[in-house]
């Protein structure tokens, strides 16, 4: 019974919510510090190096940010498959009218991120489809829109996102700031607000929720137009960070956000929301990525790596479901 | 040539004795509860012989579905063991209870919705005939006319029912565990169960009748008794004997006699907080519910008391029902915990329905200060606010559901079962506190209590049978007998 506690305890320890990650992280650092690099790029040196981590994390805001409004969808028990190919289409839509003015184009993505991503939740809503299904729907229409813009050749880097930024004490990118903001301000704001308590309340039981008082739709629409607004301020990164308008790339953006969501401890099954569990998750990923990149391993091997410490994720998920209660005490402790 | 067929291990090797003693018995069984200390059952030892009707009795809670899911495997005891003609049973899976030729008719029958009766009955018994001299069809009370081809999910629950004891005797059972069977019947098909007795036993079949209250018919042919009282055997022995049953049970309590709410003196054309009609009838029954008022609803499983009640509270819709409400929102009490986050913990769940908030966001200190007061009031065993509501036992889990609806100060309130599997001292709370409710102005819907409770309750009491609202009237003018067992 002792032993059943002592799990139960380590299992609920907020920290332990993300544990590939977590032990991943430093595991991954020792390991691709002590490989051996390919023969013109000594790894062992380069990878440690602060340049590389100014990379690193710049590599890392486009996933995080769209993983955050993940976070926040999947912790009210639903999905947004249409993440990805939002990114892509707000990125070109910036690109395209940053032709003429850049504010003008950020603007119009947000505004319209927050827009469209509204009108999906309440779409699934109302309908009481599965979210998955509409949005999967969604994600054609956005692929569709997004062959109709014809963006800028990718190639210029934003000072948003340079790896070098001007002023040279802050260190990272400008956009590595603002992730690291947003999720110190969304974790606030799931925290503390009515909305965030709502959201989390349909995650866990939608009908328990409507009886509560909690009025089901608004709140849905507003949590998946928060997330349309964060993944066009990704799209918004991903122009900045001038490596745009590749479709091909869009799937693996759906999976890294996903991913970055579920190696941070935010259950499937909704009703918690661990926004710095996600920022861990997508920093592991980068690392990952970099790593087998620099050690000139194909790139196959990084993609493999992700699906398995995605199941990784989910067993020990799965365990801690069934383990992270001790059974209760009651008589003479409790009194 | 080898074959590569999967085939399930088989359990039992050695051929089971022709005419066996025991037909099936449980000796000696525990089972430890989910809090520390508790039993859910105690040194059980109850054993069936072939050919006989034996009579499981208890309340809620007693245990008795237990008893039937350690006997099909869904539950291993702790210490004791099961045996099957004679000789030691232990099965892990429903599969291998169904092997061993043991068959159980659940309260609530998991039947194939999507399936039709016959695809269903063959499931259960691939081999067995479903045409000719002996079929399971043929066994059917002379009224009930169930179509083959027709799917389960369109029949009435007493069709239903049968389904699912054909189901059950179909495949030639050594032992069959009725829950409750004559239930969701008319009393015109109960009789029939007896018939169905004589069929089963005469050819060796032990039957355990579980019930709550001894059943209406009184020529059961019953031989011999086994009650239940929280977990442990409280009585057993031959039926015929003096032993008292079942005048006075054990667990029958008085309720403090009722305070009526006093409506302030400007009440007198005071609205009713619910009106409650159906459409396109003739003279259809009318409920009213004002202030201050507790209405029963009594109706037999599947009568429709639980679609009714998530109609009024607007979580479906329904032509079928007029409703008129004050404008207000509606409490619904639902069965059991499940409603709640469990997940989440005290705090979080409690006081959901109101956050206290500036400006959209939550003020931490009053909040738990409401907490830890609710907390008191409801008499919880826990006293830290935090602990996640999947840690409480289910008395404790029942009384935060039963606080978030306070909480939500809503003045009708509507309980669908809420004293489900509780034991008979936290029932004796729960309708108390529905007392004092209904004393400080709610106006109480309830279903799923046991008759004399709701007469005991109630100010009005009304019948719903097969998704009508039969017939409403003062508490004073029903019966016991007249009102259906609920559930």
């Amino acid at each position: 019974m002792r032993t059943q506690a002592l799990v139960s305890t380590l299992y609920r320890t907020p920290l332990l919510r993300a544990p590939v990650p977590l032990l991943g992280l430093p595991l991954l650092l020792v390991a691709f510090a002590m490989l051996q690099g390919s023969d013109d790029l000594p790894l062992r040196t380069f990878f440690l190096d602060f340049g590389n981590f100014r990379f690193i994390a710049m590599q890392s805001v486009v996933v995080a940010i769209g993983a955050f409004g993940m976070t926040l969808v999947i912790a009210s028990r639903g999905i947004d498959l249409s993440g990805g190919a939002q990114i892509l289409f707000y990125a070109a839509l910036t690109g395209v009218l940053a032709t003429s003015s850049l504010w003008l184009g950020v603007a119009l993505s947000l505004g319209l991120g927050l827009l469209l991503g509204g009108a999906i939740g309440w779409a699934i809503s109302r309908s009481g489809a599965p979210a998955w299904l509409v949005t999967l729907a969604a994600m054609a229409c956005y692929l569709g829109l997004l062959r109709t813009l014809q963006p800028p050749p990718p190639g210029t880097v934003h000072p948003w996102m340079a790896v070098y930024p001007s002023p040279w004490w802050i260190g990272v990118a400008p956009g590595a700031w603002l992730m690291l903001f947003l999720a110190v301000a969304l974790a606030f704001i799931v925290r503390q607000s009515v909305w965030g308590r709502h959201l989390l309340a349909i995650g866990a039981d939608e009908e328990g929720a409507r009886l509560c008082g909690v009025r089901v739709t608004p709140t849905r629409s507003l949590v998946y137009a928060v997330a349309g607004g964060l993944f066009a301020l990704a799209g918004v990164m991903q122009m900045a960070a001038g490596s745009g308008n590749d479709p091909h790339r869009m799937a693996w953006l759906e999976i890294d956000m996903i991913a970055a969501v579920l190696l941070g401890g935010t259950p499937v099954n909704g009703g918690r929301a661990s926004l710095f569990g996600t920022l861990l998750g997508a920093f592991f990923l980068a690392v990952l990525r970099n790593g087998v990149w620099q050690a000139g391993w194909p790139p196959a091997i990084a993609e493999l790596a992700i699906g398995f410490s995605i199941l990784l994720a989910i067993a020990w998920e799965h365990h801690r479901r069934h383990h992270q209660y001790a059974p209760p005490m009651t008589g003479w402790l409790e009194r | 040539m080898p074959r590569f067929a999967f085939r399930l291990p088989r359990r039992n090797a050695t051929p089971l004795p022709e005419n066996p003693l025991v037909a099936f018995a449980w000796r000696g069984v525990h089972l430890r509860g989910r809090e520390w200390g508790s039993h859910l059952l105690e040194d059980v030892t109850l054993d069936l012989y072939p050919g006989e009707v034996h009579l499981l009795l208890g309340e809620r809670g007693a245990g008795k579905t237990l008893l039937l899911e350690l006997a099909i495997g869904e539950r291993r005891p702790d210490t004791g063991h099961l045996l099957l003609s004679d000789t030691p049973y232990t099965p892990r899976h429903p599969a291998d209870a169904s092997a061993a030729r043991l068959t159980v008719i659940r309260r609530q029958p998991r039947l194939l919705e999507s399936l039709t009766v016959e695809e269903n009955l063959l499931l259960a018994h691939p081999a067995g005939p479903l045409e000719g001299p002996g079929n399971a069809l043929a066994l059917l009370p002379p009224g009930v006319d169930l179509a083959r081809q027709s799917r389960v999910a369109d029949l009435p629950p007493d069709q239903r029912q049968w389904v699912a004891i054909l189901r059950a005797i179909h495949p030639r059972p050594r032992v069959v565990i009725f829950e409750e069977p004559a239930l969701p019947l008319p009393s015109a098909q109960q009789r029939h169960l007896l018939h169905l007795f004589e069929c089963l036993t005469r050819h060796g079949t032990a039957i355990l009748y579980s019930t709550r209250a001894f059943p209406d018919f009184p020529d059961l042919p019953v031989r011999r008794f086994t009650l239940l009282h929280e977990g442990r055997v409280e009585r057993f022995g031959l039926m015929n004997t003096a032993t008292a049953l079942p005048g006075s049970l054990p667990w029958q309590r008085r309720l403090p006699p009722r305070r009526h709410f006093k409506a302030p003196d400007d009440a007198l054309m005071r609205q009713p907080l619910l009106t409650l009609r159906e459409s396109g009838r003739v003279a259809p029954a009318r409920l009213v519910l004002h202030e201050g008022e507790i209405c029963g609803l009594a109706g037999r499983a599947g009568s429709g008391r639980h679609a009714l009640l998530q109609t009024i509270a607007g979580l479906r819709r329904d032509p079928h029902w007029e409703v008129w409400k004050t404008g207000e929102p509606v409490g619904l009490f639902e069965n059991a915990g499940e409603r709640l986050m469990s997940d989440l913990p005290i705090l979080e769940n409690l006081t959901l329905p109101r956050l206290e908030a500036t400006c959209g966001f939550i003020t931490n200190l009053r909040r738990e200060k409401i907490t830890r007061d609710w907390m008191a009031k409801l008499g919880l065993n826990v006293t830290n606010p935090h602990t996640p509501v999947a840690e409480l036992s289910l008395r404790d889990q029942r009384r935060v559901a039963l606080g978030r609806l306070l909480i939500a100060r809503r003045r009708l309130l509507l309980f669908h079962e809420p004293e489900e599997g509780l034991p008979p001292a936290e029932r004796h709370w729960l309708l108390s506190w529905l007392q004092e409710l209904a004393h400080s102005g709610h106006g109480i819907l309830l279903a799923g209590a046991a008759p004399d409770e709701l007469l005991a309750l109630c100010d009005t009491v009304a019948v719903m049978e097969g998704g009508h609202l039969q017939s409403v009237r003062p508490a004073a003018q029903w019966t016991e007998n007249e009102l259906p067992e609920s559930r």
